[in-house]
């Protein structure tokens, strides 16, 4: 185990997820969440400044050394970010292959007692 | 155009924890081409304007380490700063456009971070709620060693009409917490004015008592009370305007 405990809420979750494919910056995080998700979730600009905050304090990210004049701030996954994310995917792939084996038991049973 | 612009003052009264309504409030005059310059619980400011139409979100705040930071992610989504009062309030605005949905202007999205901003403000009220008791007993003290009894008394009452207030906006703090909306906006102008009359009629009283007895005790009592009426005005003006753009 790990010392990550708590599952990610989906805004936590979706930050890593697309700073998992490359560095973004917060406004590229929002959009891409809301295009990722069908428009499911949003992450308004308060719940995004707490939530990096929370991460850089907990170095799941950094702040990326800024490389020419960038008009924007970019976020950097770090190693320990990329561990706690996966950790957290593989968390929610287990609850979701037990549902499926339960769900699909049943919907076996069902279909089999209407035949 | 830039030189003839319209200024309206308002003195409206909120409590901290009915930010809801002080939003509301910004939006509902936003639409009548009053734009807000500068926000607070006492007094607004604002620029008439009406080729646009802005949403309001408050946000408290008291622990922004990079402004810099905090400024860009808000900036990057539309929000613009419009002011930020010394204890910590932050006041946005975004322009309104009909086609965006109505997640679009609201800087929450998620329990867990408006929780986290309520909690912020709660720890806060917290440290006034132990700061209260102390006053009490100083109260108390006065009452049993000066022969005007009755401006302890009078004293005891102030307090005890602060804590109330207090413990009102910590059990709105705590409802909103749980996830309970918040119905009917607090009665602030109606304490806050009992409050300052207390504090006035007592300012009299022990001044008539140091007039007519020359007593310490009354000289004591008075700057007792010039400091809780002090202290008062400080919140006032605290949570006043304090512009950290100039626009």
């Amino acid at each position: 185990m790990g010392k990550q405990t708590e599952p990610l809420t989906e805004s936590y979750f979706y930050i890593l997820l697309c700073l998992y494919g490359g560095d973004n910056h917060g406004y590229g995080i929002m959009q891409m969440t809301d295009q990722l998700s069908g428009g499911r979730v949003k992450i308004g600009s308060g719940t995004m400044y707490g939530a990096t905050g929370n991460m850089l304090k907990k170095g799941w990210i950094i702040e990326r050394p800024e490389i020419g004049g960038e008009r924007r701030r970019m976020y950097r996954m770090t190693d320990e970010g990329r561990r706690v994310f996966l950790e957290e995917y593989r968390r929610i792939s287990a609850l979701a292959a037990s549902a499926a084996e339960v769900i699909g038991a049943a919907e076996a049973n069902h279909a089999a007692k209407e035949f | 155009m830039k030189n003839s612009k319209k200024i309206k003052r308002t003195f409206k009264m909120f409590a901290a924890w009915d930010y809801e309504f002080e939003e509301q409030e910004y939006n509902r005059m936003s639409e009548q081409g009053w734009q807000l310059v500068n926000g607070g619980s006492f007094s607004q400011k604002y620029e008439y304007d009406d080729s646009v139409l802005y949403r309001y979100q408050l946000d408290y705040n008291n622990d922004v380490k990079d402004m810099t930071r905090y400024d860009e992610t808000f900036r990057d989504a539309g929000w613009e700063r419009v002011n930020s009062t010394a204890n910590g309030w932050h006041v946005f605005r975004k322009v309104y456009d009909k086609s965006l949905p109505d997640e679009a202007y609201e800087i929450y999205t998620d329990e867990q971070s408006r929780v986290e901003m309520l909690k912020r403000w709660r720890n806060v009220c917290c440290i006034f709620l132990c700061i209260l008791p102390i006053n009490i007993f100083n109260s108390i003290h006065i009452m049993e060693t000066t022969d005007a009894a009755y401006i302890g008394v009078g004293l005891i009452l102030a307090c005890g009409l602060m804590l109330g207030m207090l413990l009102a906006g910590m059990l709105s703090i705590n409802k909103m917490i749980k996830g309970e909306k918040n119905t009917r906006p607090y009665p602030m102008k109606f304490f806050l004015t009992l409050l300052l009359l207390l504090l006035a009629a007592l300012l009299i009283a022990s001044a008539f008592v140091l007039i007519q007895e020359g007593s310490y005790h009354a000289l004591g009592l008075m700057c007792g009370v010039l400091i809780g009426a002090v202290i008062v005005a400080v919140a006032v003006i605290l949570s006043k305007k304090n512009t950290m753009k100039k626009r």
